[in-house]
């Protein structure tokens, strides 16, 4: 129930009454300190860290045969290999966050059935967006990590330096 | 000694009517009238003294209002047993659910009638909704219309919290899908946060939906119901009664009808959660949906309008909907007929010709989306969805000009969407695999 | 005399009728709550002293109530009596171990329709019994030549042989240049005769289905096409995540490295694969211990030892060290 303002009746150009000022003071601090509280309660409900973990390892060149795609599981990444090098791209759907599944023509979404081609390119339904793909980094023991914080550009593979001793013997 | 033996006997032989006199103060016998009980129970104070005899036919309310408090009385009651069994903990949750289901005693009668009355109470109060609008009932009763609609939209977020709770693979994805669509609203990335507490679905999650759906939420609608029930006393009655009627007294006229709905909703909620068999799914793998992934069932409408476009399935057509509800009481200012469903042969005969047109424009659209091959150039404008939505302004404009009446047009435009809804849902119920349209007699591939 | 009329009479008779059959229905309700069907099979077993629910805290964290009415093997009750019980008894006391650790089921629930079932089945299936029971090996231990599991581990071999890989990607063995096929192990259990099917007529189950038959390797063959789907079956079941570490490390490596060095079609012709076309045609005599020693502690995303370090085994059957062809 709004009070009644003296001041509502008042003529336009007469100075605000005291105590009518007074009231309207209490209300507009009352909103400032509801709106306050509100900001506390909201700092104190947001998520400690927002972000997934930034760097995730995907394993060892062996892990990643040539012209295959290998699900992380751990991570919901596919990883891309071709003579030309690595991909990392998401396995969740740009869409509404599922993780898409591999299919004949590339991958599929089974929540809204959004469908992408083999190097995670839209073709069809609902998504907009292609898989984001992430840079591959070669770690000083020699396995390969995801760096989640720098998007690439779709479809670049990376020859990251071929690796470890032995390997493709 | 004799005397003492006197009053002990007195007292003893008086025991039953000052029992009485301790539970019902202040009657003074069956001649009470019957305006006296009401003001002596605080239930009953919830009513009004008198009511139009109107209202008290079943046409007119359908009892639905009554019907979804009795509901969420049963949901209080039965989330209360199920409060003391669950455990708000990944590791723990599903354990708690297969128990509960398969080993405690009544542990699958209560998980039934909790969740039968919640889908219940969805639709209770949906339908509740609609026989308010087309009754134009929100006529003069602008506050208690906003009140009903928050109520609805706590149910919704009840049901939505509840869902993830027995942390099987539908509760998982169900609730990943949701909390990812407000990514698509402004500031929905914060939202998502403070909701989920943290970047994806976990144990933090699991406490925080607990809390809302257990504490926050139920407190919300308990205080709602209360301030809902003191609107219809405060706006004078029911809609819809004639001013000149006489009125007839809350009790027992009333309060009798009342008891018997309530008594006949429980008896059909438990005699269904006792021969009915709630599902619990595989456990959830935060990994790997399943394929199908469905939404409940009164989300399925939005989940069919998401998959043609996140943005126009997902923000606007809901949107849509919640505003033009909201926006009824101003839009609409016209007094008469209220109270009474479609009242006028005019407006009946253009919102049915609204829905079965809708209902033929949509299967036209959604079959283009299903069985047209090459997608159109811009998805997120041209889709089943945003058809719909453009045909419900059209609706409201060519209804509204050739009855000249802005509640016929809002009607015309609502019944359009709620032809939307009933299509999207069947289709969604079709949808198998990846997505795929199916009939109910094709047989889905193993995927 | 006849009575004023009471307002209200017929709803007041609604509400009695109403609220009676609310009685009789929360009666029934408690009725049925208060006598499960466990209490009436213990009642004609123990009739002086029923034991109530009897639960076992078995391995991997499961809670196995499956003694509630399977009393000891020896005891009235008992399913008939327990065969691992003389062979395998001494590592899986029932005692520890209880019975869905082997025998699948839902081994919390307490109504038998539920218990005799796996959580998420498409058809109904009874519990796994011999020798469709080596399935439940595969939960903890991976396959290999021992004791008990000898199907297992020759349907796992037929499934690397016949390239099984290359279309169905096992969680993160996947690897073929085609994996849409389903993912075994997510696809929940089907039955043997459906698995059956499946490989022999694949478009009997569904019509739509892709998949080549594989009746000219496994038509003639029924003890590998059991095998093989003993193998299918092995991997529907739940994996308890808290299986012992050491059993698993052991085993794994004899899959894994399998599944990535078999080469396409079986044929070695992978960059992994190893190039000896006679270790790859009796893959079941060798294990790759025989020349691999490093293992993959479980856990570990070092799927892989590098060959280079185990190359002194080469010399078994090659005449030069550096693995040329003798």
């Amino acid at each position: 129930m709004q009070p009644d303002h003296p001041s509502g009746n008042a003529p336009v150009d007469e100075p605000v009454p005291r105590r009518a000022f007074v009231a309207r003071l209490g209300h507009w601090l009352a909103g400032l300190a509801a709106a306050a509280a509100a900001v506390v309660a909201g700092v104190f409900l947001a998520p400690a860290a927002n972000r997934r973990s930034r760097r995730v390892l995907l394993g060892t060149d062996g892990d990643f045969k040539v012209r295959t795609v290998t699900w992380v599981r751990h991570s919901d990444l596919f990883v891309l290999r071709e003579e030309e090098g690595f991909g990392v791209f998401s396995a969740r759907c740009t869409h509404l966050g599922c993780i898409v599944r591999r299919t004949a023509e590339g991958f599929v979404c089974p929540c809204h059935g959004a469908r992408y081609d083999a190097y995670g390119r839209v073709i069809a339904g609902p998504a907009r967006r292609a898989l984001p793909w992430y840079r591959i980094v070669r770690g000083s023991d020699g396995r390969l990590w995801a760096d989640l914080s720098a998007e690439v550009e779709s479809g670049r593979l990376e020859a990251i330096v071929s690796a470890a001793p032995g390997e493709g013997a | 000694m004799s005397r003492f033996l006197a009053e002990l006997g007195d007292a003893l032989r008086a025991f039953p009517e000052s029992l009485r006199r301790v539970f019902r103060p202040g009657v003074s016998g069956p001649d009470d009238p019957s305006s006296a009980r009401l003001r002596r129970n605080l239930l009953f104070h919830l009513h009004p003294l008198k009511v139009r005899p109107r209202t008290l036919t079943f046409s007119a309310t359908f009892a639905l209002g009554l019907c979804t408090a009795t509901l969420f009385f049963l949901l209080l009651l039965s989330g209360l047993f199920l409060m003391m069994v669950y455990t708000p903990d990944p590791q723990r949750a599903y354990a708690c659910m297969q128990d509960l289901q398969w080993a405690i005693p009544g542990g699958a009668f209560f998980r039934a009638l909790h969740r039968l009355a919640a889908h219940g109470m969805v639709v209770c109060a949906g339908l509740h909704l609609l026989r308010v609008m087309f009754a134009a009932a929100y006529r003069r009763r602008e506050l208690n219309w906003f009140f009903g609609l928050s109520l609805l939209l706590l149910t919704a977020g009840l049901s939505f919290t509840g869902y993830l709770l027995p942390w099987d693979q539908r509760a998982f994805w169900a609730v990943n899908v949701s909390a990812s669509m407000l990514e698509n609203v402004p500031g929905g990335e914060t939202l998502r946060g403070l909701l989920l507490g943290g970047p994806d679905i976990g144990a933090d999650t699991l406490v925080r939906f607990y809390t809302l759906h257990v504490a926050l939420l139920p407190a919300l609608l308990a205080g709602l119901f209360f301030l809902h029930l003191w609107r219809i006393r405060k706006d004078g009655g029911l809609a819809g009664g004639e001013a000149q009627e006489a009125s007839v007294p809350a009790w027992p006229d009333l309060v009798l009808r009342e008891a018997l709905v309530f008594l006949l909703v429980v008896l059909a909620l438990v005699v269904l959660s006792a021969l009915h068999d709630t599902p619990l799914g595989p456990p959830a793998d935060p990994h790997r949906p399943d394929n199908p992934e469905k939404a409940p069932w009164y989300f399925l409408w939005l989940q069919e309008a998401v998959s043609h476009s996140a943005v126009a399935g997902g923000v606007v057509l809901p949107g849509l909907l919640i505003a033009l509800l909201a926006l009824l009481p101003f839009l609409d200012r016209g007094d008469e007929g209220v109270g009474r469903l479609l009242s006028s042969p005019l407006g009946r005969r253009w919102a049915c010709g609204a829905f079965a047109l809708a209902l033929a424009v949509g299967a036209a659209l959604q079959w283009w989306s299903i069985a047209g091959g090459d997608a159109p150039a811009h998805p997120d404008l041209l889709n089943p969805s945003s058809g719909m939505m453009a045909l419900s302004l059209l609706a409201l404009l060519v209804c509204g000009m050739r009855t000249g009446s802005v509640r016929l047009g809002v009607f015309c435009a609502m019944a359009v969407l709620l032809a939307a809804v009933l299509l999207f849902l069947v289709t969604g119920l079709c949808r198998g695999p990846e997505w795929r349209f199916f009939w109910p007699w094709e047989e889905w591939p193993v995927a | 005399m006849p009575k004023p009329s009471i307002p209200g009479r017929s709803l007041r008779i609604a509400i009695a009728v109403a609220a009676g059959a609310l009685l009789l229905a929360l009666i029934a309700v408690a009725w049925r709550a208060l006598d499960p069907p466990w209490r009436d099979i213990q009642r004609k077993a123990y009739p002086a002293d029923p034991p109530g629910v009897v639960e076992i805290a078995a391995c991997a964290g499961t809670l196995d109530r499956c003694a509630t009415c399977h009393a000891d093997h020896d005891a009235p009750l008992g399913p008939p009596r327990c065969r691992a019980a003389e062979t395998l008894q001494a590592q899986h006391p029932p005692g520890r171990f209880g019975c869905s650790a082997c025998h699948g089921g839902t081994a919390r629930a307490l109504s038998p329709e539920i218990a005799h079932r796996m959580p998420g089945t498409r058809e109904k299936d009874p519990l796994l019994t011999p020798p469709h029971l080596e399935a439940s090996c595969g939960r903890c231990h991976v396959p290999a030549r021992r004791p008990g599991m000898e199907r297992l581990y020759a349907g796992a071999m037929k499934f690397l042989e016949l390239g099984c890989l290359l279309c169905h990607p096992l969680e993160k063995q996947g690897r073929g240049s085609w994996d849409f096929g389903p993912d075994l192990r997510a696809l929940g259990r089907l039955s043997p005769r459906y698995l059956g099917d499946a490989l022999l007529e694949p478009t009997k189950n569904f019509a739509g289905s892709s998949m080549p038959s594989f009746a000219p390797a496994l038509a003639d063959d029924p003890a590998a096409l059991e095998a093989l789907v003993i193998f299918l079956e092995s991997l529907a079941l739940p994996r308890p995540r808290e299986c012992n570490q050491r059993i698993r490390a052991d085993g794994l490596l004899a899959l894994s490295c399998g599944a990535c060095h078999a080469g396409e079609g079986g044929a070695a012709r992978g960059a992994f694969a190893h190039r000896c076309d006679y270790i790859l045609h009796n893959a079941s005599r060798f294990s790759c211990r025989a020349c691999h020693e490093k293992t993959v502690p479980a856990g570990s995303s070092d799927a892989c030892p590098l060959l280079s370090q185990e190359r002194k085994n080469c010399a078994v059957c090659h005449d030069e060290p550096a693995g040329g062809r003798p």
